[in-house]
């Protein structure tokens, strides 16, 4: 994690947010370390501010998440900047215990839509949830014959 | 057991623990143990009661009190040395003779060595091994904790090292971490990025 992004990736993350439906207004807010931004959504329901971490990490995995920002709290979303950048479910899961989300700019698009950005999952997501649920149920079974 | 020995020896460096906190330690508790009774004899004035009492405190709480300004002192002293070690490493691998990456590499080698860091493994990996112009560095560090507070103490120290290198070498460090449980993912993200060299 760090400040290495081009500034591509930073445009990519700021043109998203400019053309989101329910984000009437976004600041960087960003600090030596990391790139940050406030977005404000419109007040229809119960759509908070989101503090966004935009990531640089070509993996987000457990460490990089350990080490967040100080600024993250409940309600923030961690985006992976980079296109060919990758997480895993159990870093996802772990994040979601600390209600914050983590994607890509994509699955932030769509979380954007929900009161609590955290809990939203892609399809994909949902399948490796279930797919992993369904083997442990399995693995459950033939030690409890 | 030597890894014990290993373990024991960074926990108290990470602890702050020296040799004048031991001492300040030593002479705190002697004060209270051994000074102090020495006036509480049973002909002592009821007078003095009070004075007698809140010096017993005071002799009590004296061993923190005592420890604590070395302890400061030593952790800020500590501070200092490292960072100034730090830039002085930096100073005497850019100073010499070998290619820019042999430097680099060379700087990375002295710095995540040091048990500070908490770094287990540390690989380059990316255009930085390439014969191709690059912007930065990206290497990959496996810490020796999975545990998130240390993990967090460690990153925050190597964004000096950050620091010291964009300044040396004029690039960026983009720095890829890993627990020191997430063997199997560092493997599988080693075979996506390709080529990568070992440093430590």
């Amino acid at each position: 994690m760090g400040k290495t992004l081009r500034p591509e990736h930073i445009e990519f993350f700021t043109n998203r947010m400019d053309e989101h439906s329910l984000v009437s207004n976004w600041i960087p807010i960003s600090n030596q370390h990391d790139y940050l931004f406030k977005v404000t959504r419109t007040r229809s329901g119960h759509m908070t501010d989101v503090i966004v971490h935009l990531t640089d990490a070509y993996r987000y995995g457990l460490a990089e998440f350990f080490a967040r920002p100080g600024q993250l709290r409940a309600g923030s979303y961690v985006v992976i900047a980079m296109p060919h950048a990758y997480t895993d479910l159990e870093v996802i899961e772990t994040a979601q215990e600390h209600q914050i989300g983590v994607g890509h700019i994509g699955k932030f698009m769509g979380a954007l839509n929900s009161g609590n950005v955290w809990e939203y999952l892609t399809q994909d997501e949902k399948r490796e949830q279930s797919r992993r649920d369904q083997a442990q149920k399995e693995r459950d079974g033939t030690q409890g014959e | 057991m030597s890894l014990l020995r290993r373990s024991t020896l960074e926990t108290v460096r990470a602890l702050g623990i020296n040799v004048p906190t031991v001492l300040a330690v030593i002479l705190g508790i002697t004060f209270s143990v051994l000074v102090v009774p020495r006036f509480l004899t049973p002909e002592t004035d009821a007078r003095a009661g009070f004075a007698l009492l809140l010096l017993e405190i005071a002799a009590w709480l004296s061993p923190l009190v005592i420890a604590f300004v070395p302890l400061l002192a030593s952790t800020l002293i500590g501070i200092a040395h490292r960072d100034r070690s730090l830039r002085a490493k930096a100073r005497m691998v850019a100073d010499s003779a070998a290619s820019k990456d042999d430097r680099m590499k060379s700087f990375l080698r002295n710095v995540v060595q040091d048990p500070w860091y908490g770094v287990a493994k540390c690989y380059a990996f990316g255009s930085v091994l390439g014969d191709y112009p690059t912007r930065d560095v990206d290497i990959i560090l496996q810490f020796n904790s999975s545990k998130e507070s240390d993990v967090r103490t460690y990153r925050d120290r190597l964004r000096s090292v950050e620091g010291t290198f964009q300044e040396f070498h004029g690039l960026e460090l983009h720095v890829q971490t890993f627990l020191s449980t997430e063997d199997e993912a560092q493997q599988r993200f080693l075979d996506r990025a390709g080529l990568h060299e070992r440093i430590t």
